[in-house]
């Protein structure tokens, strides 16, 4: 496989990879089918910000945000289930089971480990013990910056966190395990083992204050944003959206098995901040995964992580050891 | 052809421990496919053979017999929820059966899961209500500390959340008072510990345990008889 360039890379030389906005396939139909797929995610991203803006305090809570979250996600996956970016990605029943099965562990245990280990808890304990304030000159600004910002400071620090998966072995030992997934559905995104699901929702947002509101608007648009990244539709999706968010595509690229591909596409929701660092390749990939595709079970997305590290540290230092012995 | 007791690997799942077989239905997937007239047994099996070329699968052959395994099944393998099965063709007066025994350690799991996230449940209520009662002590802590400094309390009463004048052009609702959201806290304080997430994904395992051991029974059942139909 030859592979095309991108900047000092070469990209889709291991596995299949497209690159390049012009290569990739778009939705084709009737002129409503068309529209819909074009509009779809810059309508549900307006609406969303109108809604969260203008909601009265009555309305505007965290109750009401987990119910849009839950509606618009039963939405998108009825829409996998129609209109399937690819075939090879459908839903069987094991994969909704095994990945429902991750959705469920991070809002029920991981969520009640995160409120006595979690960036929250964390930096709360910090600023209990060093005696100091958070920086709260955010919330003066207008609710539309501070919830970029709040979405912003997360993204950039996620997105680090994330390269360093990719570029430090024990760090890679955790991420590693996400990337067998062969295929996305909207619930993919919590496919991973505990330790990385714990490290990639570390944030520094705590240090700061913002308005409530602020926060629910921040929510909102990471959901309108982000909720793409492992979805199975395709969508005609704007060019200026592709400049500046993650999407479907990039992730795919991502996850792709080719090892150059898989470390491009590091930003959750602002691929832009890729753009910025030359990490960014634009494109799609259908082959996903590691191994040449293996699947991995639930038991080796828990332990795998622990048991590879383990061999790592014997065959490094058990055998130094050794010889020194000797 | 008639079919012989099996012997080998297969005879592990023919023969489940007297105890489990009240209840192993759970994870194990029967039932029966009539063969066309006169196809043969061996003929049944070599139409159902590549059924078992996918990733991670392995098979052998025995007299009127198919015995399999499968690790790692692909995504889109349509059989991979079983970790292993037995298939044999049985004649029975006036025509031949292809009779089947699927394990499936998935639905196992899917049927055990609503218990773990029980648990994951009355952990949570656990966890909060030694949450609550550490804030509450901090919060005692923190009153008895500024007992004297009346000032500054009333000082961070009196501080509402700023509104930038962009937002009140635009029209957008000011920001709760200080006061509404301490009472908000304070209610939310008196209500119980909840884990609601824990029991509503309880439910949706247990429902989905019992679409999947329905559907994939009915899906194995129509491929067996597709694919014996199928025009060669």
């Amino acid at each position: 496989m030859a592979g095309v360039r991108v900047g000092n890379r070469i990209i889709g030389s291991e596995a299949p990879v497209t690159v390049g906005w012009e290569n990739v396939p778009r939705v084709e139909g009737s002129p409503l089918k068309v529209l819909f797929f074009t509009w779809f995610q810059p309508v549900v991203l307006f609406a969303l910000i109108i809604f969260w803006y203008y909601a009265p305090n009555s309305i505007a809570k965290a109750s009401v945000a987990i119910g849009i979250g839950l509606g618009f996600r039963a939405i998108l996956f009825a829409m996998e289930w129609y209109f399937p970016r690819h075939q090879g990605w459908n839903i069987t029943w094991k994969e909704l089971a095994v990945d429902l099965f991750y959705v469920g562990l991070g809002y029920t245990f991981l969520d009640t480990i995160e409120g006595f280990i979690g960036s929250d808890a964390l930096i709360g304990l910090a600023k209990e013990k060093l005696d100091i304030e958070s920086v709260d000159w955010f919330m003066g600004l207008p609710l539309l910056v501070q919830a970029f910002a709040i979405t912003f400071i997360f993204d950039f620090g996620q997105y680090w966190m994330h390269r360093g998966m990719h570029n430090w072995y024990p760090l890679w030992l955790t991420h590693k395990v996400h990337h067998y997934i062969t295929q996305f559905n909207i619930f993919k995104g919590a496919v991973g083992n505990p330790v990385e699901l714990f490290l990639i929702g570390l944030g520094l947002g705590g240090f700061f204050d913002f308005l409530p509101r602020a926060f629910l608007l921040a929510g909102a648009i990471s959901m309108g944003i982000g909720i793409y990244m492992h979805l199975n539709v395709r969508f005609n999706t704007p060019a200026w959206w592709r400049y500046l968010f993650n999407t479907t595509e990039h992730h795919s690229v991502h996850h792709s098995q080719d090892y150059e591909a898989t470390r491009s596409n590091f930003a959750g929701l602002y691929v832009f901040i890729d753009r910025i660092f030359g990490t960014c390749v634009d494109g799609e990939a259908e082959i996903l995964g590691q191994e040449g595709g293996r699947r991995l079970s639930i038991r080796e997305q828990m332990l795998q992580p622990f048991t590879e590290g383990w061999q790592t540290l014997r065959s490094r230092y058990g055998r130094a050891a050794g010889v020194a012995a000797e | 052809m008639a079919s012989t007791v099996p012997t080998g690997p297969e005879a592990a799942i023919a023969a489940s421990p007297s105890p489990l077989r009240h209840f192993d239905w759970i994870w194990r997937v029967r039932g029966e496919v009539d063969l066309p007239e006169d196809q043969s047994a061996d003929v049944a099996l070599d139409r159902l053979t590549p059924l078992f070329h996918a990733t991670g699968t392995s098979h052998e052959r025995g007299p009127a017999t198919l015995y399999f395994t499968k690790k790692d099944p692909a995504a889109q393998d349509r059989m991979a929820i079983y970790n292993a099965g037995l298939l044999q063709v049985d004649e029975v007066p006036g025509r031949r059966v292809l009779r089947y025994e699927l394990t499936s350690h998935a639905l196992l799991a899917c049927f055990l899961a609503p218990l773990l996230f029980i648990a994951f449940g009355q952990l949570a209520i656990t966890a909060e209500t030694y949450q609550r009662a550490q804030a509450e002590a901090a919060e005692k802590a923190e009153k008895a500390k500024k007992k004297d400094a009346k000032a500054d309390k009333k000082k961070d009463e009196a501080k509402e959340f700023p509104r930038n004048p962009i937002d009140v052009a635009l029209g957008a609702p000011p920001p709760k008072s200080k006061k509404e959201i301490k009472a908000e806290k304070e209610k939310k304080k008196k209500e119980p510990p909840s884990a609601t997430p824990a029991w509503v994904f309880a439910g949706i395992f247990a429902l989905l345990y019992l679409i999947g051991r329905f559907l994939e029974a009915r899906l194995v059942n129509r491929l067996f008889a597709r694919t014996l139909r199928a025009p060669s």
